[in-house]
């Protein structure tokens, strides 16, 4: 769809928590790229897998959690195959995170200018006094007043949203390629999330890395995103870009997920909402996960797996985009 | 499973009362909890260990060879026989007799009774005290729980031992010997409850605080319930889990200053012999050779022990899983 | 910061003020002062004289005012049983129990939190578990029965060492020290690791219990996700922030030593503290043990008021008010 080259490739990743009653399948066969200086968003109820994938790109997952298929590539190598020292190379340099609660994000012990330039020292060569300079110029350039000053203070001295943005300058600090935001405001108050997100992107384009943007929140994937997957139970169930998937939504969950946003000047009778809940991951159904949530669900969807299917600009994994079954439910009418 | 209609002819009770059985106990057996005890041997060996001297505590008049209360058994002839695999020993005595012709084995199943009995009294006491403490505490807040958290912070700072005894050393000075040997063992009671029990209040405080905003508190509010009496719903099935752990480490450490107390000559008299107190006693004979007096009491306690502290380890790993 | 320090002083004299009640009212009313100096013949006449000179007719805060007085020159009165003064008693057996104690509490501290940061960072490894396993057999031993088995093994099995008292003292003023021979020290070690044991394998869970939790906050995993070296994150991000908790423990140990030491001190019959308050205790001696309580109380306040000063200096939530306005 555009020319620009791919900073991060997921290819058929398979996270799973080995229990002792089998193997939990937290994400199935996800496959996703993020292009240079783009923003995808991540969406989905909590559980869906999004929180995985990132932690799995990143080479974090909590054990016994583990990669037991697929690849991810970054930069067009593979990094999900890496020692574990090689791989904390990777992380901070080039691939950054941010996660949601900024309050317990930073060490309380530690004045931020600390662990800004160690954080600073451990990917680059630079002198201290060098690592600090860097330091305030990134603090200033999140947006904290005074900075010179701020820099020698402890975290408990910054409310939630000047947190979140130190946060965001540790996770920048030595201009990776790629930022994976773990719902980097969902803890904070609304009226600073805007900000949040403002700040976020902005940075993003200027340091030219690329967003791997995770919430569950619609409202700011349709501000912020390029591009948007929808995940359900462990698999994406739709991805395509922004507009498309939210103006025309393909799939039947994605359908219901939109219904669920309020509109301003619309009546709030309208809010629908989807039926049920999504299954845990121990009790996926046979067939389409959301089958038994589907208000469009057919024979096939009860016994097949639908993989991502080509629709329009986007792709959905739905059997009602499979012309085969297409013709089959026409006929059956 | 809806359970059918049982046939009038059949006996009433049974499909159905084991039914209803298996499902209530079906998620116990089922659970995380009874899982891990199945998987770790060593639980099972400590469950059964503690169990084994529980029963033989309660049942001592019944499991022990000789009745050693009963002065008339007592043979001087038969002192200082070493066990019944050493020379000179008897099999009549398996772990041998002390310096008044006592069966060791029989006194220590005596003196585990008497350490149980002091150690679970000095739990139970603290459970409660603690437990109340702490709702009253988390519930109220404001001058009721500073005063009660400053407390339990000078408790913590004199431990069972140094308050049993001062308490000891007061009664000396007021009381004939004779009163003071039977007033000892609420003492002991008392001065482990009273070092014990900060740790209840802590934590059952905490849970307090938590639930205390909680929305059905506040909704019992408006529809006229008093919210302490929710709470007490409420916070109590909570903290289940958490107190019964501190239960359980806390009784291996009341086991433990029990035996101390007794050891320091403090603690229950030797008319009454705990093993601490067996210890105490075999402790004069320990160089001169007779040592059996006071190494089968000291194994007896540490075993028992040892025991208590692997349940409430794995108790604690259990019911917490992210420690594991 | 003075503040701070101002507040912890204030509540420190409280404190004392409470314990120095009670104290007084031991020596006061628990045990009759008159009758314990005059023995049971005396005179009606001589009681009350007696009870003038002693101020025991003056109003009971009066008395309390004197007693504090006293008590703050280190005067506590007359031993009943020895008959001579209290204060020169504890000043004699004051340096033996403080040597002993010091002594543990840095063998508990030096060998139980490095072993506690070893089995929590290499939680499955074989040494962890061995490590766990003699803990677990550490806390399940009583102090006096370690006490009785290192006497056997290295006393009378294997001859190495002696099994009761000091010895070997050098004066330092009026201070008694075992610190500074060899036979000073090989009367002191076997005490000295039998009050240590305790309280080491205590240390040793604890640091791993708190290390487990800090490595599974959010800064850990932040900080790991931007690529800090695993020594920087065990040893400086979470190593420090297990220190906070970790101290308050330690402190309240100290304490515990104290109390420990007067078990230690029967098995080995080391002539300090603790040999001198059980004595008093069983001839209710009642001098004796309202001094001690109050020593005991003093020194649990000095403890105190160390921890919170290293809360300080760990800390930086107490250093610093939170600026106002934020957030």
């Amino acid at each position: 769809m555009s020319n620009k080259k791919p900073v991060l490739e997921v290819r058929n990743l398979r996270v799973e928590f080995p229990n002792r009653r089998g193997n939990l399948v937290a994400v199935d066969d996800v496959s996703f790229t993020v292009n240079e200086g783009e923003v995808l968003g991540v969406v989905g109820e909590s559980g869906a897998g999004k929180s995985m994938t990132g932690s799995a790109v990143i080479g974090l997952l909590e054990p016994p959690g583990r990669i037991a298929g697929g690849e991810v590539l970054l930069d067009g190598e593979r990094i999900d195959n890496l020692s574990p020292e090689a791989m904390r190379r990777v992380r901070g340099k080039r691939i950054g995170m941010v996660f949601q609660d900024p309050l317990t994000s930073l060490n309380p012990l530690y004045t931020v200018g600390r662990q800004l330039t160690e954080t600073i020292q451990t990917h680059q060569n630079v002198s201290d006094s060098q690592a600090r300079k860097q330091a305030i110029d990134l603090l200033a350039e999140v947006g904290i007043p005074a900075p010179e000053k701020r820099i020698d203070q402890y975290p408990h001295q910054f409310s939630g949203g000047m947190r979140q943005r130190v946060v965001i300058a540790l996770a920048l600090c030595v201009n990776p390629r790629m930022i994976i935001a773990d719902e980097p405001t969902t803890a904070l108050d609304v009226s600073i999330q805007a900000q949040i997100i403002k700040l976020l992107k902005r940075l993003c384009e200027d340091h030219g890395a690329a967003v791997m943007l995770i919430t569950h929140d619609m409202g700011v994937i349709a501000e912020t995103a390029d591009r948007v997957a929808v995940m359900y139970a462990g698999r994406i169930a739709e991805i395509g870009p922004v507009k498309d998937v939210i103006k025309n939504a393909k799939h039947p969950y994605t359908k219901g997920l939109m219904g669920s946003i309020p509109v301003v000047g619309h009546d709030l009778e309208r809010l629908s909402q989807i039926e049920g809940s999504m299954p845990r991951l121990t009790e996926i159904p046979r067939g389409c996960a959301f089958n038994p949530r589907c208000p469009e669900v057919f024979d096939r969807c009860r016994v097949e797996r639908p993989d991502l299917i080509d629709v329009g600009t986007s792709r959905a994994a739905c059997w009602l985009h499979d012309p085969a079954s297409a013709k089959k439910t026409e006929a059956a009418e | 499973m809806q359970p059918t209609r049982t046939s009038p002819d059949m006996p009433a009770s049974s499909p159905r009362m084991w039914r209803r059985f298996y499902e209530n106990t079906k998620g116990f057996f089922d659970g995380d909890v009874f899982y891990s005890f199945s998987r770790s041997p060593l639980t099972i060996l400590a469950f059964v260990i503690t169990m084994a001297m529980f029963f033989a505590a309660i049942f001592a008049p019944w499991v022990a060879p000789y009745d050693t209360y009963d002065l008339r058994s007592l043979n001087l002839m038969d002192a200082y026989k070493p066990p019944a695999w050493s020379p000179g020993g008897e099999a009549e005595y398996l772990l041998g007799t002390d310096d008044q012709g006592r069966d060791v084995l029989s006194a220590i199943i005596f003196g585990l009774r008497i350490s149980l009995l002091v150690g679970f009294s000095g739990v139970i006491l603290a459970a409660l005290v603690g437990t109340i403490m702490g709702l009253l505490s988390g519930y109220f807040g404001g001058w009721i729980d500073a005063v009660i958290m400053r407390i339990a912070d000078v408790q913590l700072t004199f431990p069972a031992i140094l308050i049993a005894l001062m308490i000891d050393g007061i009664a000396s000075t007021m009381m004939s010997s004779q009163a003071r040997a039977d007033f000892k063992i609420y003492v002991i009671i008392l001065a482990i409850a009273a070092s014990l029990w900060v740790n209840f209040a802590r934590t059952v405080r905490g849970s307090t605080l938590v639930e205390k905003n909680k929305e059905y508190v506040q909704a019992a509010k408006v529809i006229g319930i008093h919210p302490l009496l929710i709470m007490i719903r409420h916070v109590l099935p909570n903290v289940m889990g958490p107190v019964l752990v501190i239960a359980t480490l806390s009784l291996a450490v009341a086991i433990l200053t029990e035996a101390t107390l007794s050891f320091l000559g403090v603690g229950v008299p030797p008319t009454n012999p705990s093993l601490g107190t067996l210890i105490r006693i075999g402790n004069d004979f320990l160089f001169s050779g007779e040592w059996w007096m006071s190494i089968f009491p000291g194994v007896m306690l540490v075993i028992l022990v040892l025991a208590v502290n692997l349940l409430g380890d794995w108790l604690r790993d259990a019911l917490n899983p992210k420690l594991r | 910061m003075l503040d701070f320090i101002v507040q912890r002083l204030v509540q420190a004299v409280f404190v004392m003020l409470t314990v120095a009640m009670i104290s007084f009212s031991l020596f006061q009313f628990v045990g009759d002062p008159v009758n314990n100096m005059l023995g049971p013949e005396a005179t009606a006449e001589q009681r009350l004289a007696a009870r003038e000179t002693l101020g025991l007719n003056d109003p009971i805060p009066v008395q309390f005012t004197k007693w504090v007085g006293n008590a703050v020159q280190g005067e506590f009165g007359q031993s009943y049983r020895m008959g001579r003064p209290v204060s020169d008693l504890i000043a004699q057996r004051l340096p033996a129990t403080l040597e002993l104690v010091a002594v543990s509490a840095l063998i508990a501290v030096f060998v139980g939190v490095p072993m506690g940061v070893y089995t929590g960072l290499k939680r499955n490894s074989f040494l962890s578990k061995i490590f766990l396993t003699v803990s677990l057999i550490g806390i399940s031993l009583p102090t006096f029965l370690i006490g009785i088995l290192l006497i056997l093994l290295f006393g009378v099995t294997l001859g190495w060492l002696p099994t009761f008292g000091r010895g070997g003292l050098t004066n330092i003023g009026n201070w008694e020290t075992s610190l500074l021979t060899a036979r000073g020290w090989s009367h002191l070690i076997l005490p000295a690791i039998t009050l240590a044991l305790f309280q080491l394998t205590l240390i040793m869970r604890l640091v791993r219990a708190e290390m487990l939790e800090v490595l599974r906050t959010d800064y850990i995993k932040f900080a790991k996700a931007r690529g800090l070296r695993q020594r920087s994150i065990n040893f400086g991000h979470a190593l420090k922030n297990t220190l906070v908790p970790v101290i308050t423990i330690m402190g309240l140990q100290i304490g515990a030593l104290l109390a420990f030491s007067i078990i230690t001190e029967t098995v080995f019959q080391w002539p300090g503290m603790g040999l001198l308050i059980i004595q008093a205790i069983n001839f209710g001696d009642i001098p004796i043990m309202s001094s001690y309580l109050v020593l005991v109380a003093l020194f649990f306040v000095i403890i105190n008021l160390v921890v919170d000063l290293l809360y300080y200096v760990v800390d930086p939530r107490l250093r610093i008010e939170r600026t106002a306005g934020a957030h």
